[in-house]
């Protein structure tokens, strides 16, 4: 949380074509995908269940990330951004979404941040999706 | 001729020629709504608020019945579509559709229906147990029926819906 405690700081990315974001302070890096070398061992983020395919041409980009004891590697859409969001705009996943909504390592929702922006904000815990790769 | 006279009437008090109503029959407060041509009932108390005009945020990995979440004066809920748990045909919401939301075995949720007709009293003795030329599986979702404006209405049992629906099925 921010200073403040009225903001949360987060790295902003996309899954597919959603908005999503994981706490800032997980984040350790953020580097370009190789497309020509691509990893096989490397978890990708944005073909978890539920999702549309890829924005076209959306840049893709590996996210360095920690829980604290391990490093690990996911590869998610762009543009990745540093932002914060409101508390209040945050909220636990209500029952039945959390009973009924098949997005692994989503735990709470953000509304959006600005009137523009037409979808909820996924909040991601990446230690709910098993088997991150070390990196 | 019944043998009464107007002088009869006119000095019999008031309160002898109104209907007699039954105080010990207490009152439900039911909300009466559409749902795919078919007119459903939910107790009052169940209904906390009845939202004509709220948007609703899809989210992705849901099932066709969860439509998303809506925002609530700051609260995040969902809507549910009933169609699947009913077995009614699919139907998109027009213009008159409502959410209502409802709570119902400690969970709290949206419900979408097609439109809301009324909110009413009714004397307790109005609901009519379910008959068995119901729909076999409205049996554990309803508690009952009653006629309003001489359309058969079934009596919805939120708490069974909620617990059923949040089981994974609808």
């Amino acid at each position: 949380m921010s200073a403040h405690h009225h903001t949360l700081e987060v790295v902003r990315f996309c899954l597919g074509n959603w908005p999503a974001a994981v706490e800032a302070r997980t984040v350790l890096a953020c580097r370009q995908l190789d497309p020509d070398t691509p990893d096989p061992a490397l978890s990708d983020l944005t073909t978890l269940p539920g999702l549309s395919p890829d924005a076209h041409n959306a840049p893709r980009l590996v996210l360095e990330w920690t829980d604290g004891n391990a490093r690990a590697c996911w590869v998610v859409t762009g543009p990745v951004t540093l932002s914060t969001l409101p508390i209040t705009t945050i909220h636990p996943l209500p029952p039945l979404l959390a009973m009924r909504a098949r997005l692994p390592g989503v735990c709470a929702l953000a509304w959006p941040a600005n009137a523009h922006e037409q979808e909820v904000i996924l909040l991601m815990d990446l230690t709910r999706i098993s088997k991150p790769v070390a990196c | 001729m019944n043998g009464i006279t107007l002088n009869q009437i006119v000095t019999q008090p008031t309160t002898v020629r109104q209907t007699v109503i039954e105080l010990d029959d207490p009152l439900v407060k039911l909300v009466i709504f559409e749902l795919a041509g078919q007119w459903f009932a939910l107790h009052g108390h169940k209904v906390r608020e009845i939202l004509a005009r709220a948007r609703v945020f899809f989210i992705p990995g849901c099932p066709p019945s969860l439509e998303g979440v809506v925002n609530v004066r700051g609260d995040m809920e969902t809507v549910i579509r009933l169609h699947g748990l009913l077995q009614l045909p699919e139907q998109e919401p027009g213009q008159a559709a409502a959410i209502l939301l409802g709570q119902g075995a400690e969970i709290r949720s949206g419900i979408r229906v097609d439109r809301v007709l009324d909110v009413l009293d009714l004397p307790e003795s109005a609901i009519q147990p379910l008959p068995t030329s119901l729909p076999a599986h409205w049996h554990t979702l309803a508690l009952g029926v009653l006629r309003y404006r001489e359309v058969p209405v079934t009596l919805l049992d939120l708490d069974a819906i909620l617990t059923q629906y949040a089981r994974g099925l609808g």
